[in-house]
């Protein structure tokens, strides 16, 4: 009893601590490979220390959703996190099937997010909320492809069984199924924790942003509620790419002497895995709305490959129907002002 | 949590144009544009705006909205398993057609079944 009050505290410490260093780790890492300095390995812990020691404004429209959100938010990706394998493949608690309980854990917290963008009325909170449900939509079922990809092979869905699995096997990864669905799963985390060909979490105030528009009303320890759980909810899938695919050095049960070995790892690989997600980030551009159902076709063609199927462009679905785009006004009968001349002689 | 800092209520973020309205947010229409969009070649989304305008197009007088898409589950999928099911619940119309006579003999059979049943046991 004691011993799993222990190992789940130390989980929570974990989840709770590393988190914020893997954020900063990438934004610094992203800075320096684009010839800046970067704000230091240490900002997300400042930034969230600040905003829950600040005062907030709530929307006067909001309602108890909105009060509600950061918590469930919270809790739920913490929840999630204690079901993933991290310093060791045994996980504190693994319910309900493992990493589908994670998977919709998540998504309990995302819904939430969503319908906290709605409730205070604002019409950018709609915006966001609309379109993170559009990618959540796109990314789940490719992410659960993928997760049942691995599941197979393992012969279990509870994370800890994966990962057992894989460290049972140490060269299962370089299977082609095993390696597509890894591909399929980092697009997944692209998507998912809102990175640079979907979402750009550098922006505010932009009209293409995503998951910030959607917390646009949110301030202060509220705030930095969201944000948290946002590092840590990144944290719990980066480390589930790294413990189902590659555990090499990760120990079967969490103990004194494993930990430490266990964390070293861990670290060394997230900060490998944050690299790759730092080039991709600086080597692409945002993409447009639109396009990212063709990115995400592909991660789910890739995470459960069809033997024998070949598909050609044709047979795509055209992503933009026409009828959907004609202008609202017909434009006939108005045309553009006459640009003003700037003379000099204009007053002020 | 908010220990240090002070709650304020305030208005919504409103990009400095104030007056924003319950008509500023967002539909379930506009919601789930995106999905529409992207299974377009399942829904076959079509819009009809029709503006009436004096002066300039941006000042409208009336405008006639109309949004459809198509109910493809509907016409795919439940319609032949409605079609299947009429026409099975159709042919059971004969056994309970509301005649007294019938339900007797049902039950008088029925009893029969049940009896040559406990026999052989």
């Amino acid at each position: 009893m004691i011993a799993a009050l222990v190992k789940v505290l130390v989980q929570l410490a974990l989840l709770l601590l590393l988190a914020p260093l893997v954020s900063g780790l990438i934004t610094t890492a992203k800075a320096r490979l684009q010839m800046r300095r970067g704000p230091g390995l240490l900002q997300t812990y400042r930034e969230i220390h600040k905003l829950l020691r600040k005062d907030m404004v709530i929307p006067g429209t909001a309602s108890w959703l909105f009060r509600a959100t950061p918590y469930v938010v919270f809790l739920a990706t913490l929840l999630a996190g204690l079901m993933v394998p991290i310093v060791a493949a045994d996980t504190p608690i693994g319910l309900f099937g493992g990493v589908l309980a994670v998977v919709y854990l998540l998504g309990f917290g995302r819904s939430f997010l969503a319908v906290g963008g709605l409730d205070t009325g604002s019409s950018f909170g709609g915006l966001g909320s609309s379109r993170e449900m559009t990618i959540a939509a796109l990314a789940e079922p490719t992410l659960m492809l993928a997760v049942f990809t691995v599941a197979i092979g393992a012969g279990s869905t509870t994370l800890a069984e994966m990962a057992r699995a894989a460290i049972g096997q140490q060269w299962r990864f370089l299977a082609p199924s095993q390696m597509l669905a890894f591909a399929a799963l980092f697009l997944v985390l692209i998507a998912e924790t809102g990175r640079i060909p979907v979402d750009n979490p550098a922006t505010h105030l932009e009209l293409t942003m995503i998951h910030e528009a959607m917390i646009l009303e949110y301030s202060g320890p509220y705030l930095a509620l969201i944000e948290w759980a946002a590092s840590i909810r990144q944290l719990l899938l980066m480390t589930l790419l790294i413990n189902v695919f590659g555990p090499f050095g990760l120990p079967q049960l969490m103990s004194p002497t494993g930990f430490l070995a266990g964390l070293g790892w861990l670290v060394a690989k997230l900060a490998m895995l944050s690299g790759g997600i730092v080039l991709v980030e600086t080597a692409n551009a945002k993409m447009r709305l639109f396009r990212v159902p063709e990115r995400d076709r592909t991660a789910s063609r890739w995470s459960a490959p069809s033997p024998g199927k070949r598909t050609r462009r044709e047979d795509h679905a055209p992503l933009i129907v026409r009828d959907e785009f004609r202008p609202a006004i017909p434009r006939s009968g108005w045309s553009p002002p006459e640009p003003v001349s700037a003379s000099p002689t204009r007053p002020g | 949590m908010g220990r240090h800092g002070r709650r304020a209520l305030g208005p919504t973020w409103d990009c400095g144009l104030p007056g924003l309205t319950a008509d500023n947010e967002y539909m379930a229409t506009g919601f789930s544009k995106p999905i529409r969009m992207i299974f377009g070649a399942l829904y076959r989304p079509r819009r009809e705006i029709q503006a009436e305008y004096e002066v300039s197009p941006y000042y409208p007088t009336a405008i006639r909205f109309e949004s459809q898409i198509e109910p493809a589950f509907e016409k795919h999928f439940y319609y032949f398993v409605e079609d299947w099911l009429l026409r099975v619940a159709g042919r059971m119309r004969s056994l309970q057609a509301g005649s007294i006579h019938a339900y007797l003999a049902y039950i008088f059979l029925t009893l029969i079944a049940l009896l040559l049943f406990g026999v052989h046991r």
